[in-house]
């Protein structure tokens, strides 16, 4: 018998995978050669000592350490079905708007309404999904991210006007601070937020069935990033949102 | 079974929704950590490394083939982590980890327990490659074809990788008088 087809037998011996006719094969080589007979051994041997050990138990909070890790702007990605009909609908609305001639003048009073609107204190309603029909639906959401049962976030974009919607889920109660780069973004004077924060973050208590509405202004075309760490019924979250 | 329960879990993952991913995770968290930590051999780094693998599985979930089962894909991704970490990790850094293994005394382990931590260092003695092979067949009793799809590799080059590793494995284990010889 060749090496190679011996010590393929003997390999799928000890994977106990040879049929009835190859162990036969494998049992009169090994009672002829010696040699094989001792590897064979030796090597089942060592398979009975593998075949000691048991599985450990990962951590207890394994799968919550992982979902709690998962980028927020991977399931906005994935998440075109809301987007894209408020995406489809917004350009299928604007394609047949402005095919007709005399619309860009009415279009230029319409913007000017609309930045008086974003930019009045207040101006925006307090829950953007419930305000049918009106100018807020200028805003479109650009990012969103969820950690678990624990937050969902949100940010929608409106000329320079960024809306920061943040809302519990199954929880409770929650305490995170919100950073941003007061270099690209500012909070509206009608923010309220908790004192004590340093400069550029804000500090927010959140509560069950209270969606948090945080407005800022933006004043350079970089990317504007917000980062909400925290803690949500006593459980870290971490997560980070951009207009990118 | 498992197999089309994973598909349909991807399938709503890759349609946004993020809380199918948590059942993918649970059911395969315990073989990815396993894999992780027969080859990184340190629970807290395996919890890392395994928690990686499924925070990138999630990240490339498109690109995902359904012609291949989760599983094999899932633990490439945990087999890369846990090799990469290795690779990172520094000679010294190994050496202090036997030397804490080896430090908990005859007296904290059974005789089994004791074995079990010696065919453990030994494993460690592989090379990364050899050492891979063996923790996908003996520790999670992988086919090998499952483990030429999850190392990339063509069938032959398992068995003859599995069959080179297991000599080599033997060898320590001999030269350690945890295998007798013949």
């Amino acid at each position: 018998m060749n090496e190679e087809l011996l010590l393929d037998l003997i390999n799928r011996d000890i994977d106990g995978m040879l049929d009835e006719a190859e162990t036969r094969t494998l049992r009169e080589e090994l009672r002829r050669n010696p040699e094989a007979r001792k590897l064979h051994g030796e090597l089942q041997a060592m398979n009975k000592r593998l075949g000691a050990f048991e599985d450990l138990e990962p951590p207890a909070d394994f799968h919550k350490s992982v979902m709690r890790k998962l980028p927020g702007d991977v399931v906005q990605r994935r998440n075109p079905v809301k987007n894209a009909a408020a995406e489809n609908g917004l350009s299928r609305l604007l394609k047949s708007f402005f095919s007709a001639p005399w619309r860009p003048a009415l279009v230029g009073a319409a913007a000017v309404v609309l930045v008086v609107f974003l930019l009045k204190p207040g101006g925006t309603p307090s829950d953007t999904d419930s305000m049918p029909g009106t100018m807020i639906e200028r805003l479109e959401t650009v990012n969103a991210g969820a950690i678990e049962n624990l937050i969902s976030c949100k940010l929608l974009q409106g000329g320079d006007v960024l809306v920061l919607e943040l809302e519990l889920l199954d929880a409770d109660s929650g305490q995170i601070q919100l950073a941003y780069d007061k270099n690209i973004v500012e909070p509206r004077d009608d923010v309220k937020a908790l004192p004590g924060a340093d400069a550029g973050k804000l500090a927010l208590r959140l509560e069950q069935g209270k969606k948090q509405i945080l407005k800022f202004k933006q004043h350079s075309e970089d990317i504007a990033s917000f980062q909400i760490r925290g803690t949500v019924d006593g459980r870290s979250i971490d997560l980070r949102l951009s207009d990118h | 079974m498992e197999q089309h329960d994973d598909l349909v879990l991807v399938r709503r993952c890759l349609n946004g929704d993020a809380n199918a991913f948590a059942g993918l995770v649970k059911q395969h968290q315990r073989a990815v950590f396993n894999v992780a930590y027969r080859i990184v051999r340190d629970y807290e780094d395996a919890s890392d490394v395994a928690q990686s693998a499924f925070v990138k599985a999630y990240e490339k979930l498109d690109t995902f083939n359904e012609q291949y089962k989760f599983f094999s894909w899932i633990y490439r991704i945990a087999v890369n982590e846990a090799l990469n970490f290795v690779n990172k990790r520094k000679p010294e850094d190994e050496l202090d980890e036997r030397m804490v293994s080896n430090a908990r005394g005859p007296e904290q382990l059974t005789e089994i327990g004791e074995r079990n931590e010696q065919i453990q260092t030994a494993l460690q003695d592989l090379p990364p490659d050899y050492r891979t092979v063996i923790v996908l067949r003996h520790f999670r009793e992988l086919s090998y074809k499952e483990m030429a799809e999850v190392l990339l590799i063509p069938e032959k080059t398992v068995k003859s990788r599995l069959f080179t590793a297991r000599r080599l494995l033997k060898d320590i284990l001999i030269e350690h008088g945890i295998v007798d010889h013949e």
